[in-house]
């Protein structure tokens, strides 16, 4: 299920919400059982059958950790360690199964001519973001970091949590821990929850969906006319650029408030990505959860900075081959990876100082290099077929000619969107929103503009959302 | 408002409740609609509990489809989407073009308008007119989109997928090509709906009368409605005050043309009733059928016609009535048989082919084969 379906906002939800709050707070394991059977329904909503698979993961993750804790406890760090590895042998085995079995199957045949037949096996939604979140639960309890969750019901809801469930953020177990044990509801988390809920539901339908439309409209063409301007081509571009963002980060605002509502604090996943002014600072702002993963539980085990310079870049290579490949089961998001990762190191060895030398006058340049680049990467990341991207990249430096007249008609009827969709990836339109609230003292009057602003919001929302067929959640595939 | 700060606010919350209250509580106590009349179609109902479609994910499909057919004030929902995205100058919205005054026109896109389509179409016509060499002439009128006929009118800077097929027609058909591509004028077409007005239709039909080296006799025209409100407006539902005239010819309500629409016979080939109904343009012989003969009161000695068609020729049929013993209309999308053999075998003496173009490039004719087994 998706929080952009009316199945969801007008069935789940309500109901989800009314026998949870019909729990007494006291009763905290019952809450997490209420949890836990709501997000069994989200997940198993339209392909029950992977609910099976994602039982499974927790069980052995479960056990393991369980495991681990008890040779822990005997102090013998040898059986740990092989239960350590054995738990990131079954997820990995899990994930590199259902995800990857067929592209390394593909890649195989199209190297050796081998005839293998593909497995044809559909990738069970969320399996990388849970995979990821059950890995560093067991890994933290390795490390001490966290203790041995015993209750079945606790650790599967921790997994299965439906807000986070199928495209993020990660949530790691040692962010929760605690709220587990003993959280609250209170009104001050329910009106936060609420506002990043509608402000993220607002950001994916109002902005990604139609953004989503005038992408697949100029990549219409394209197809149409095998070739398009270069205006149309890099609008096209810019246009997957916000609907990405939009969509990713709309998702997040979602899970963060239902989050908040249910009496979970969720780490940030995104902080306004496209004003980088350096790649290095836009993997820093963009799907922070998954970049911190990485850091955490690849690069640094493998060395990170403290092995030289060498082993830092190859280090780096590493986690961004894997980013990539993460991302999906396809050469192109490696190549995506590849992309980023041979930009961080060339910023590593020299660009970010040059950078750091440009005047303040001409930071523009700095924003102009970041998102020109980005945009770039994100053509890398959309289009999977590499003669399709290639043609596309080449249409956006002039290779095709025809069609300017489209690009006129598509800019003169999408302007405003994008000039909204600007503004809306700055703070700017968070900061005057705090200041207005701000002059008004926080008093009755703030509330009655709050609450009619987001009425607003989530009624023209509701309103997009039941007329556009058009509504695909672009983060299922991972 | 970070994170760090929050602040309650009860009458959010409240609102909040309230909001999602009135939209699944509204939805639940409000009785289901079976059809909605604007968007032409069946609405989705409840599905039934059932195991084996829950496991299949048809149950949750369906389920979606069934609230967001039936949530409540669902056509106040397409509303004010349309009247959002006009506000933010977006120049079409579900595949309608927003021209000035109110003023709409179907919008369609290089992707849709099938090139090989229209192409193969092209052949297989051409390939009718050669078969019937000698013994029936066969005339091909392809109507362009009302877009495109504005698109200067309208000052509309997009290209048109449709431009570059009317001279791949032209090569395609030579002299059997009655070219409609300078001849059709803005106010040809409905403001609201998708198909030429009797005007375009009369137009059109001097222009085949001409060509067909007869004397054109064409109708004085009365209007019988002046609230129609087409397929265009169902699409985006705004614009709500424009309304198209709908015409007949004077006389219309006892013509004593006979109707024989697959079987079923008919005194008339206007449907007042139909002018009740949402979809007026029904009001031209009632709606589309496999075959229709139409046999006008008095014919006599004056040529019969055979047109394979799509529902533009619908009110093309009363502009060329007067001109004609026996027409009978073919609509592929219905007729099974073989247009050639129908033809040959009741000798008509003219056939026509009348599609519009983005019709012509949407579905594949098959003219001269029978599709029967």
């Amino acid at each position: 299920m998706v929080f952009s379906s009316s199945v969801f906002l007008m069935a789940f939800l309500p109901v989800t919400l009314l026998i949870y709050f019909l729990t007494p707070a006291k009763f905290v394991r019952a809450r997490n059982a209420v949890l836990l059977i709501a997000s069994l329904v989200f997940y198993g909503w339209g392909e029950p059958k992977y609910i099976l698979i994602m039982i499974i993961s927790i069980i052995s993750n479960y056990v393991l950790a369980i495991l681990i804790g008890r040779a822990k406890e005997r102090a013998s760090m040898g059986t740990a360690q092989a239960y350590l590895v054995l738990d990131i042998f079954v997820n990995l085995g899990l994930l590199g199964f259902f995800k990857y079995a067929d592209f390394l199957i593909d890649t195989v045949n199209s190297l050796f001519g081998s005839g293998l037949s593909l497995l044809g096996i559909a990738l069970p939604i969320g399996i990388s973001f849970y995979t990821f979140q059950t890995m560093s639960y067991v890994i933290d309890v390795y490390r001490g970091k966290v203790g041995v969750q015993k209750d079945f019901v606790t650790l599967a809801c921790y997994v299965a949590l439906f807000p986070q469930l199928i495209a993020g953020p990660i949530v790691r177990y040692s962010d929760c821990e605690r709220a587990l044990k003993a959280r609250t509801s209170d009104p001050e988390r329910v009106t936060e929850g609420i506002r990043r809920f509608v402000f993220g539901f607002a950001k994916k339908i109002l902005i990604a969906n139609q953004m989503a439309q005038v992408w697949e409209e100029i990549y219409g063409m394209k197809e149409a006319y095998t070739d398009i301007s270069a205006g149309l081509a890099w609008m096209g571009a810019i246009a997957f650029t916000f609907q990405i963002y939009f969509d990713f980060s709309g998702y997040s605002d979602m899970a963060i408030g239902l989050g908040k509502i249910f009496g979970f604090d969720y780490l940030e996943n995104f902080n306004y990505p496209y004003i980088s002014s350096t790649i290095t600072e836009f993997w820093r702002r963009w799907h922070m959860s998954l970049s911190s993963w990485f850091r955490d539980y690849v690069y640094i085990p493998l060395g990170g900075n403290r092995k030289g310079l060498l082993r830092q870049l190859i280090n780096i290579a590493i986690v961004w081959a894997l980013t990539g490949l993460w991302h999906g089961a396809s050469w192109n998001f490696v190549l995506w990876g590849v992309y980023y990762g041979i930009l961080l190191i060339i910023e590593k060895l020299f660009l970010l100082k040059v950078l750091d030398r440009i005047p303040g006058k001409l930071a523009f340049i700095k924003h102009v290099y970041a998102l020109f680049l980005v945009t770039l990467g994100w053509v890398l990341f959309k289009i999977t077929d590499f003669g399709e991207l290639m043609e596309f990249v080449g249409c956006m430096f002039g290779k095709g000619s025809a069609q300017p007249l489209e690009f006129s008609y598509y800019l003169s009827s999408y302007w405003p969107l994008f000039v909204v969709a600007a503004i809306c990836s700055t703070p700017v339109v968070k900061k005057i929103w705090t200041g207005i609230l701000g002059k008004l003292r926080g008093g009755l009057a703030a509330d009655i503009l709050e609450t009619a602003v987001l009425a607003i919001l989530f009624i023209v929302s509701v309103a997009f959302l039941v007329s556009g067929s058009y509504n695909p959640f672009l983060y299922f595939r991972f | 408002m970070s994170a760090k700060d929050p602040k309650k606010n009860i009458i959010l919350m409240v609102s909040a409740v309230l909001i999602i209250a009135f939209l699944s509580l509204g939805t639940l106590i409000l009785p289901d609609r079976e059809k909605s009349d604007n968007e032409n179609r069946y609405l989705a109902q409840a599905p039934d509990f059932d195991i084996g479609d829950i496991l299949s994910g048809e149950f949750e499909e369906d389920s979606e489809k069934y609230l967001t057919d039936q949530i409540i004030g669902r056509e106040q929902w397409i509303s004010v989407y349309s009247n959002i995205l006009k506000l933010g100058l977006r120049k079409d919205i579900n595949g309608v073009y927003l021209l000035k005054d109110g003023v709409l026109a179907e919008r369609t896109t290089p992707w849709e308008f099938d090139r090989n389509t229209f192409r193969g179409n092209l052949d297989n016509v051409a390939l009718l007119r050669d078969d019937l060499k000698g013994r029936i002439p066969v005339d091909v009128m392809l109507v362009p989109s009302a877009s495109f006929v504005n698109r200067d009118a309208y000052n509309m800077s997009t290209n048109f997928p449709e431009e570059p097929c009317f001279s791949q027609a032209e090569d395609a058909l030579g002299e059997s090509l009655i070219l409609l591509k300078d001849r059709m004028e803005p106010d040809m077409y409905y403001k609201t709906d998708h198909h030429w007005n009797m005007e375009g239709a009369m137009n059109a039909a001097s222009v085949y009368l001409d060509r067909a080296g007869l004397k054109a006799d064409l109708p004085e025209l009365v209007t019988v409605s002046e609230d129609f409100r087409g397929t265009l407006y169902s699409k985006i539902l705004i614009n709500g005050d424009r309304t198209d005239d709908i015409l007949l010819p004077a006389g219309w309500e006892d013509d004593g043309t006979k109707l024989i629409a697959d079987g079923e016979e008919f005194d008339s080939i206007y449907f007042k009733d139909r002018l009740e109904q949402k979809d007026q343009y029904e009001v031209y012989l009632g709606g589309n059928y496999g075959r229709a003969d139409i046999v006008p009161e008095d014919g006599d000695g004056k040529p019969s016609l055979l047109i394979v068609k799509d529902s533009y020729a619908n009110s093309f049929v009363p502009a060329v009535l007067n001109d004609f013993s026996k027409i009978t209309l073919i609509d592929p999308r219905y007729y099974r048989g073989s247009v050639e053999d129908l033809a040959s075998s009741e000798g008509y003496d003219r056939v026509l082919v009348l599609f519009s173009t983005v019709n012509f490039s949407q579905q594949k004719l098959e003219l001269t084969k029978s599709l029967l087994g």
